[in-house]
């Protein structure tokens, strides 16, 4: 009886433990500790959800083969691929927040040029008063000097 | 928890009791794995349309490498190697083609806040 209930006991154990007792696979916890970067990171989490959807489900099934005893060659492909996979997230965050950053950059320099050519504009119309201006003062002091010789 | 977790489960154990059967009886009628050759093919020519061979040579290099070795192990006859070595490939170049989109993505942004920089002093100049 003590025996029969051994198994069931056992199962239960790594039910509720997630095998959490058994001696970690260090290219399990590399993946691990990759996707954890990635799941705390904000701009994953907004940016790249669904990669890191993937990630997770490779994580588990990675877990799930260590769990089961599968060989370590297996486990370290799933591994493997949940590591990829979190790394994929997080360069898709990266590359989305690039593209955005280029995005606003470009609306900002069509705004800048618009800008910059009426502020020439302006310079150019500043610069032609003020020869205008220089002329004409030219002019009353050349009519200022011929009535007073 | 929400739903997404609880039917993962169902999922999970299907695919690995495939793959678990594979490896823990060492079947030796594992078939080729013809579709995710073509697919890992069709990853690396992403990639390197993505610009991986100019922004992220490291990493192709890797996914290429990896799919000499899937088709040797084709050759080989070597299904359960070729089978792991092209998803590897999947990975490795998505990889590979995001690294090279990104470092395109932020070069562009980078030159154009140098543009709006420029631009910037432009405007301050004339209007001194």
């Amino acid at each position: 009886m003590k025996n029969n209930l051994c198994f069931p006991i056992a199962l239960i154990g790594v039910i509720v433990s997630g095998c959490a007792s058994m001696p970690q696979n260090p290219s399990l916890a590399e993946a691990q500790s990759r996707y954890d970067n990635a799941r705390t990171n904000p701009m994953v989490t907004s940016l790249a959800a669904p990669e890191l959807a993937i990630a997770d489900y490779y994580l588990k099934k990675a877990d799930h083969a260590f769990c089961e005893h599968a060989s370590d060659d297996f486990v370290d492909h799933l591994a493997y691929l949940a590591k990829q996979q979190a790394a994929i997230a997080e360069q898709t965050a990266t590359w989305k927040t690039a593209e955005l950053l280029a995005n606003s950059a470009a609306i900002k320099r069509n705004l800048a040029r618009r800008l910059a050519k009426k502020a020439a504009d302006e310079a150019a119309r500043r610069r032609m008063l003020n020869k205008q201006h220089s002329a004409d003062l030219h002019t009353i002091e050349l009519a200022v000097a011929g009535v007073n010789p | 928890m929400n739903k997404f977790y609880h039917l993962r489960p169902n999922q999970i154990m299907r695919s690995i009791g495939v793959a678990s059967a594979i490896i823990l009886t060492g079947c030796a009628n594992i078939p080729a794995p013809k579709e995710q050759m073509i697919v890992s093919k069709t990853a690396i020519s992403d990639a390197i349309n993505a610009g991986g061979s100019e922004f992220a040579p490291r990493q192709l290099k890797i996914a290429q490498e990896k799919m000499n070795a899937a088709e040797r192990a084709m050759a080989d006859q070597d299904y359960l190697l070729a089978w792991q070595l092209a998803e590897q490939v999947q990975v490795d170049a998505r990889l590979a083609a995001l690294s090279a989109l990104a470092a395109k993505a932020q070069k562009t942004a980078d030159k154009l806040q140098e543009d709006n920089h420029a631009l910037q002093q432009e405007i301050e100049r004339n209007a001194q």
